[in-house]
């Protein structure tokens, strides 16, 4: 809108003013308000104002092009400028590309992790619309949420609530499947429904989808078991036999399942002949919930709306004072992933080590950047004499931050691609470097460099553009105070990062020798463990037995269902129970020689013994924790009985000390072991320390002439139960990974900055040779600042370990204290490898001739 | 030698003519005059600022005045090798006008 008066509008004229260059400026504005007065007042305020507007667009596509021809120039001088500063001082550029590309490749590591697994079960074209039924109880006075419904749950789903369109039953299970004189333990054999195919896009490059499950004993494989078990054959009509007793016969091949799929299946039947596999109804149970149930919901339905269906619906069929279980909760299909094992914590934890390992990345850079500031003084000087403003002096040195960040890319591709299979290998990923079709990938790439160049260049772009040409030109540096106490307190930082990644390297490295020197009650060494999969030979051990125990070199044997770290839970029935009092617990089936076999400790009473035939089915022992939870000073006599079906009330024959059937996360929890050994599908074999593989030869050979069909699978014990700190062997890996670069990078920063310095006290450390300090005096002299930096990071660092080793440490039960000697530890070793970095410059520097340095005085 | 576009070639007589004169608005108006239309402030600015690139024209800074809110003038003049430009396209312009019939096309 015209502004009162005569002068041109005001915001045209700012506009004006912004597009126009300096040089022009005022001759212009002038030119436009002379004229813009004249038309005022010729033809009135408003032709005169929009006039001027006017005369302001057409004047703008050439201002554009102007000022772009002008920028093009500049770039090209800065760009010739920067190429020549990284020639210039080859050793610094390259440590500073270096540690840039260390943290990039890290960064997209992590992102590639982060996007696999974000994009589970993605691929399914109905994806969105798909869940999976959580149940949720009330245990033990709190809620708790499980990932398994019954069988019957599915369709009563469909035929009772219509929003649910389809559903499918899923169970991962193990089976025994032979063809002809080859047979194989397979672990992914998934029982399904034949909506299976209608839910999620699996498909089938033989047999058609809507038929492959006509058959009941149909077979689906995938293309990996077909050649395993046919080879080359067509796989289509033959047979496959599962537990040596049921004929399958295959009737469609599958595409290979994604790895980021979380059914990973190898091989497919129908859910429905789980009743036959398992002689047991539990289609029709309600009592069973074993069993993973998806449903596929109408697109954008909300699904809390099922999920408040649910109580009435449970209630239908539980009976209508039954308490549990209460509800069900969905899940969505892309997010089961990252909800289960806690793999969302693993992730937020990737990602920060990304940021953190790039923040220290852009520190260095950061810091050797400031620590070469003075050499640029008289250029910085020569150009704001010609005429520079700080803003474009500041473009500039965020520009040469840009060109070393692209030049630093290339190293870091090359890094994530080595890094691609040991990073896969660890954490059982499938990561492809496939980012040239991935758009949205290369402009993270892309916001990446810029991201790392702005923040580490634009510091020392804005003090760098602060110097004043007078004082540059002639060579004063601007008082460094300011600026060292920074770059103090940088590589402080950085190198407390690095002693409590040390701290917490050393904490884990005890606490997994702690769990393996740890008295677990039991013996663990030197005991075979052979699983019974075979359901005849489970029905009649003792042949078997009797045959091993003929071997000098087997001195026991036990048949049970133990295995570390994996126990049933069951609820149990006492004497002296109250009605409102429930209590599940571990059990495990034994037989005589278990106690004896695995040495266990008895406190009280015996142990189950061939004496007492009587026992079977109707003994117990149980551990000290029972006795606790029970509240019973004295247990000997007692009844006491597993409720399980089969079995009815017994009594208490023996108490044994607590041992740790289960990690050592957790407390030791009731435990009780029933003579029962028809239900044990496990030998114990306490072989002889001489001999081994003869010993396993001859196990072979005899489980084989019970077992003909059957794979001879074995194990040791103390193998299976380190199997179960897996995750704390893969934490110790990448800790120690992520404190090696993070060491790494600190020292490079240290290592810049040092010869950095160093150099420019040459002229000072001539004066004192002269004067006559020693080799010694000078290199303490100029390492001690630097020593000073790393013990004050040891310090801060010490607390924050502590804490979050502490917390760490709370995840077990059982866990080793935290000596002072570590803290000790971590900042001595820190502190070697910051002496051992710049121990060539210090040397370098005593070593030198003054006469050579005092030379130009 | 670059040649100048007929438009700058206009400017550039302009200036000869106005002399103590010669900044933008009474180009402009010059210009207008002549050609019987109103040149907009790009027609004439953006000519001049190649010409002076090109080295044709010189510029300084006269006085301000209350007009142009106490803004300097920026007075243009030509060089030497402008004039050089100016003479030699005349005296082609002479020689071609020279010998230019004024009768109709296709009567003869």
């Amino acid at each position: 809108m015209p502004v009162s008066g005569k002068s041109p509008p005001f915001l045209a004229e700012r506009v004006l003013r912004y597009i126009t260059p300096s040089h022009e400026v005022e001759a212009l504005v002038g030119d436009f308000e002379e004229i813009y007065k004249e038309i005022c007042a010729r033809r009135g305020r408003l032709i005169a104002f929009l006039w001027y507007w006017i005369q302001i667009l057409r004047l703008l596509p050439s201002c554009i092009k102007d000022s772009l021809y002008w920028s093009k120039e500049m770039i090209k001088n800065y760009l010739k400028v920067a190429l020549r500063t990284i020639q210039r001082s080859k050793v610094f550029s390259f440590i500073n590309i270096l540690g840039l590309s260390v943290g990039m490749s890290c960064s997209f590591l992590i992102l590639l992790y982060v996007r696999y697994e974000f994009s589970y079960d993605k691929f399914h074209k109905k994806s969105a619309q798909i869940y999976r039924i959580h149940t949720e109880w009330q245990l033990e006075g709190t809620s708790q949420i499980h990932e398994t419904t019954a069988a019957p749950v599915a369709p009563a789903l469909m035929s009772d609530i219509p929003e649910v369109l389809n559903a499918v039953r899923v169970r991962e299970t193990a089976a025994i499947i032979r063809h002809g004189e080859r047979s194989y333990v397979e672990a992914h054999v998934y029982l399904v429904d034949p909506s299976f195919f209608e839910i999620f896009d699996f498909p089938l490059i033989q047999g058609n989808s809507a038929y492959v499950f006509n058959k009941a004993h149909a077979i689906v494989l995938t293309e990996e078991t077909a050649e395993k078990y046919f080879g080359r054959d067509d796989p289509l009509g033959k047979t496959l036999t599962l537990y040596d007793r049921f004929d399958f016969e295959v009737t469609g091949i599958a595409k290979n399942p994604a790895s980021n799929s979380l059914l990973n299946f190898d091989f497919l039947i129908r859910f429905d002949t789980i009743n036959e596999l398992s002689g047991f109804n539990y289609l029709a149970s309600w009592g069973a919930w074993n069993y993973h149930t998806y449903i596929l919901l109408p697109k954008d339905f909300p699904p809390e709306e099922f999920e408040q269906k649910t109580p009435a619906f449970i209630k239908k069929y539980r009976g209508e004072d039954s308490t549990n279980p209460q509800r069900f909760h969905l899940l969505p299909l892309s997010r089961i992933n990252l909800e289960t094992y806690g793999k969302i914590k693993y992730i937020y934890f990737f990602s920060a080590i990304a940021v953190i390992i790039l923040i220290l990345a852009c520190i260095n850079f950061m810091n050797l950047s400031l620590a070469r500031s003075s050499t640029r003084m008289r250029e910085i000087g020569m150009r704001k004499v010609i005429g520079a403003s700080r803003h474009q002096l500041i473009k500039q040195f965020l520009g040469e931050s840009v060109v070393l960040a692209i030049l630093a890319l290339p190293l870091a591709f090359l890094f994530v691609h080595l890094a691609l299979r040991p990073f896969n290998a660890l954490l059982m990923t499938q990561l492809k470097s496939d980012y040239m079709g991935n758009l949205p990938f290369l402009l993270c790439i892309f916001g990446l460099i810029l991201l790392v160049s702005l923040m580490s260049g634009s510091y020392p772009a804005f003090y760098l553009s602060t110097f004043q040409p007078v004082k540059s030109l002639k060579g004063e540096i601007k008082s460094v105070a300011g600026v060292s106490r920074l770059r103090g307190i940088l590589v402080v930082f950085q190198f407390s990062i690095s002693v409590i990644l040390i701290m917490s390297t050393i904490t884990i490295f005890n606490q997994m020798k702690y769990i393996q020197k740890r008295n677990l009650g039991f013996k663990k060494d030197f005991i075979v463990n052979i699983p019974i999969l075979d359901d005849k030979l489970r029905q009649n051990t003792d042949p078997l037995k009797h045959e091993f125990l003929g071997n000098p070199n087997i001195v026991a044997a036990s048949v049970s269902s133990f295995y570390p770290g994996s126990y049933p839970n069951q609820s149990v029935d006492w004497e002296g129970r109250e009605d409102d009092e429930e209590l599940m617990m571990a059990w495990y089936s034994v037989d005589f020689d278990f106690v004896k076999t695995f040495e266990i400790e008895l406190l009280d009473g015996r142990d189950f013994s061939r004496d007492f035939p009587s026992d079977i089915e109707s003994a117990y022992i149980l551990n000290e924790s029972t006795l606790t939870a029970l509240g019973w000073e004295n247990a000997i006599g007692k009844q006491f009985m597993v409720e399980r079906r089969g079995f009815e009330m017994g009594k208490v024959v023996g108490v044994v000390r607590n041992f740790h059937f289960a990690s050592l996360h957790h407390d030791i929890a009731p435990l009780a072991l029933v003579l029962f050994p028809k239900g044990g599908n496990h030998f114990s074999l306490k072989i002889a320390p001489a001999n081994i593989s003869e010993t396993l030869t001859f196990l072979e050979k005899k489980f084989k002439e019970f077992s003909p069909h059957v794979p001879f699978r074995y194990s040791f014990i103390d193998e299976d139960i380190a199997e179960m700190y897996i995750a704390e062997k893969r934490l110790i890996k990448l800790v120690n990974t992520f404190s090696i670069l993070a060491i790494f990078i600190a020292c490079l920063g240290l290592l810049g900055l040092a010869s950095f310095t160093i150099c420019r006290r040459t002229k000072e450390i001539g004066i004192r040779k002269v004067l006559g300090a020693s080799l010694s005096t000078i290199f303490i002299l100029v390492t001690k600042d630097f020593a000073k930096l790393v013990l004050v990071a040891g310090v801060i660092a010490c607390p924050l370990g502590y804490l979050a080793m502490n917390k760490w440490l709370q995840n077990f039960a059982y866990r080793v204290g935290i000596g002072w000697w570590i803290f000790l530890l971590s900042t001595l070793l820190a502190l070697f490898v910051a002496l051992l970095t710049i121990t060539y410059h210090a040397i370098m520097a005593a070593l030198n001739n003054p006469v050579e340095t005092l030379r130009y005085e | 030698m670059a040649l100048p576009s007929k438009r700058a070639e206009q400017i550039l007589l302009a200036v000869g003519c106005l002399g103590e004169d010669a900044y933008l608005v009474a180009i402009r108006k010059h210009l207008s005059e002549i050609l019987g239309h109103n040149l907009s402030i790009g027609a004439v600015h953006i000519p001049l600022r190649r010409l002076e690139r090109e080295g044709l024209v010189t510029s300084c800074f006269g006085e301000g005045t209350a007009t142009r809110g106490g803004r300097r003038k920026k007075i243009y003049r030509l060089t030497s090798k402008a004039t050089e430009v100016l003479e030699e396209n005349k005296r082609i312009n002479d020689i071609l006008w020279a010998d230019f019939k004024k009768s109709p096309v296709g009567e003869n």
